[in-house]
């Protein structure tokens, strides 16, 4: 029985977080993230948040 | 948990992205990694983080910079009513029998008037429960909350025996949480999740005062005998009424326990005279004070 419980547990998904333009943290599943990305200037992060 | 980590289920981000097979809605939305990476994904893919990034353990050991918290309770408003104890519970998921807030029936003498008293750490300036621990679990911090970290925390209770005031309890019991609380970081600001074989007690709820809210205790009180406030504004409030904290002490000859003791406790008690209630106990049980 333990085998079983054991195996039917849901496997937990690699997630990565990530900070939206509103301020709000977020979290996407590793497997949806995009092969493209650009990389932050600090103009970039300073004026990052909108609201 | 939603809403502990200040999500709803109105959150746009929450409904569909928390499903297995989530459709691309084609909004796409902009968002910024840890590592300073642009990228953009369909909106639909969002989901709210279980865990805000709170506060860091040094942080949460160094206080709220320019405050010196107090609590007054007023004796003569008490009549045993336990909601703050009940508040407390809930909030901290404290265990009936280990309360951090305790209500004693006190009576000086046999033909003198009783009361209650309501008892929570006193939180002291010169605390003796800070310098017996040896693993440095227990501290004080700027803004005058002694507060405990279970991490550190070794279970040996010399802490307990240093307490003037009893106010300490050892977590004997596996503590009964949701699973969500139990798999997150512990936390001296909420002292959760407790654990088991550590000492726990009443941290003035700096969570709280962090938000710029009232502790449990001071909020559930129907009766407003728990009064709460900064020193250095000499302000306190238990929520309806607000005064001068040295004006409340000099006017109804506030006082702290054991004063001879030299432990300096943040907590001050008015005098139970014309009270509001007579000394009845109102609670259901008694088994607990």
């Amino acid at each position: 029985m333990a085998f079983f419980k054991w195996g039917n547990q849901p496997e937990k998904k690699k997630t990565v977080k990530f900070l939206t333009q509103d301020g709000k943290l977020v979290e996407i599943d590793a497997d949806k993230l995009p092969s493209s990305k650009k990389t932050a200037t600090k103009e970039d992060v300073q004026n990052w948040i909108k609201k | 948990m939603a809403g502990m980590a200040g999500c709803t289920s109105k959150d746009p981000f929450t409904t569909e992205a928390k499903k297995e097979q989530v459709q691309p809605s084609g909004e796409m939305v902009k968002l910024l990694s840890t590592s300073g990476e642009i990228i953009e994904v369909d909106k639909a893919f969002l989901k709210p983080t279980e865990q805000i990034p709170s506060i860091t353990h040094m942080a949460e050991r160094m206080g709220i910079e320019g405050k010196k918290f107090v609590m007054v309770i007023d004796l003569s408003r008490c009549r045993n009513l336990k909601k703050c104890q009940e508040s407390c519970n809930h909030a901290h998921f404290v265990s009936d029998h280990q309360n951090w807030i305790k209500v004693y029936p006190m009576q000086e003498a046999e033909h003198t008037a009783p009361y209650w008293q309501p008892t929570t750490c006193m939180h002291c300036d010169d605390p003796p429960c800070v310098k017996v621990c040896p693993v440095d679990a227990t501290f004080k911090r700027q803004d005058g909350i002694v507060g405990i970290d279970a991490d550190r925390c070794i279970g040996c209770r010399f802490c307990m025996a240093a307490c003037p005031y009893s106010t300490r309890v050892f977590n004997w019991d596996k503590p009964i949480i949701p699973h969500e609380l139990m798999e997150k970081e512990y936390s001296s600001e909420t002292s959760c999740p407790p654990k088991i074989g550590t000492v726990s007690k009443c941290d003035f709820c700096p969570d709280m005062a962090r938000k710029g809210e009232l502790p449990h205790c001071v909020s559930a009180c129907p009766n407003g005998v728990f009064f709460f406030g900064d020193l250095n504004e000499d302000t306190v409030t238990n929520g309806s009424e607000t005064v001068r904290f040295s004006e409340l002490i000099r006017d109804r000859s506030g006082y702290r326990l054991m004063e001879e003791l030299g432990t300096k406790p943040s907590v001050y008690y008015l005098p139970p005279v014309d009270r509001l209630f007579p000394f009845k106990n109102e609670t259901k049980t008694e088994k607990h004070v």
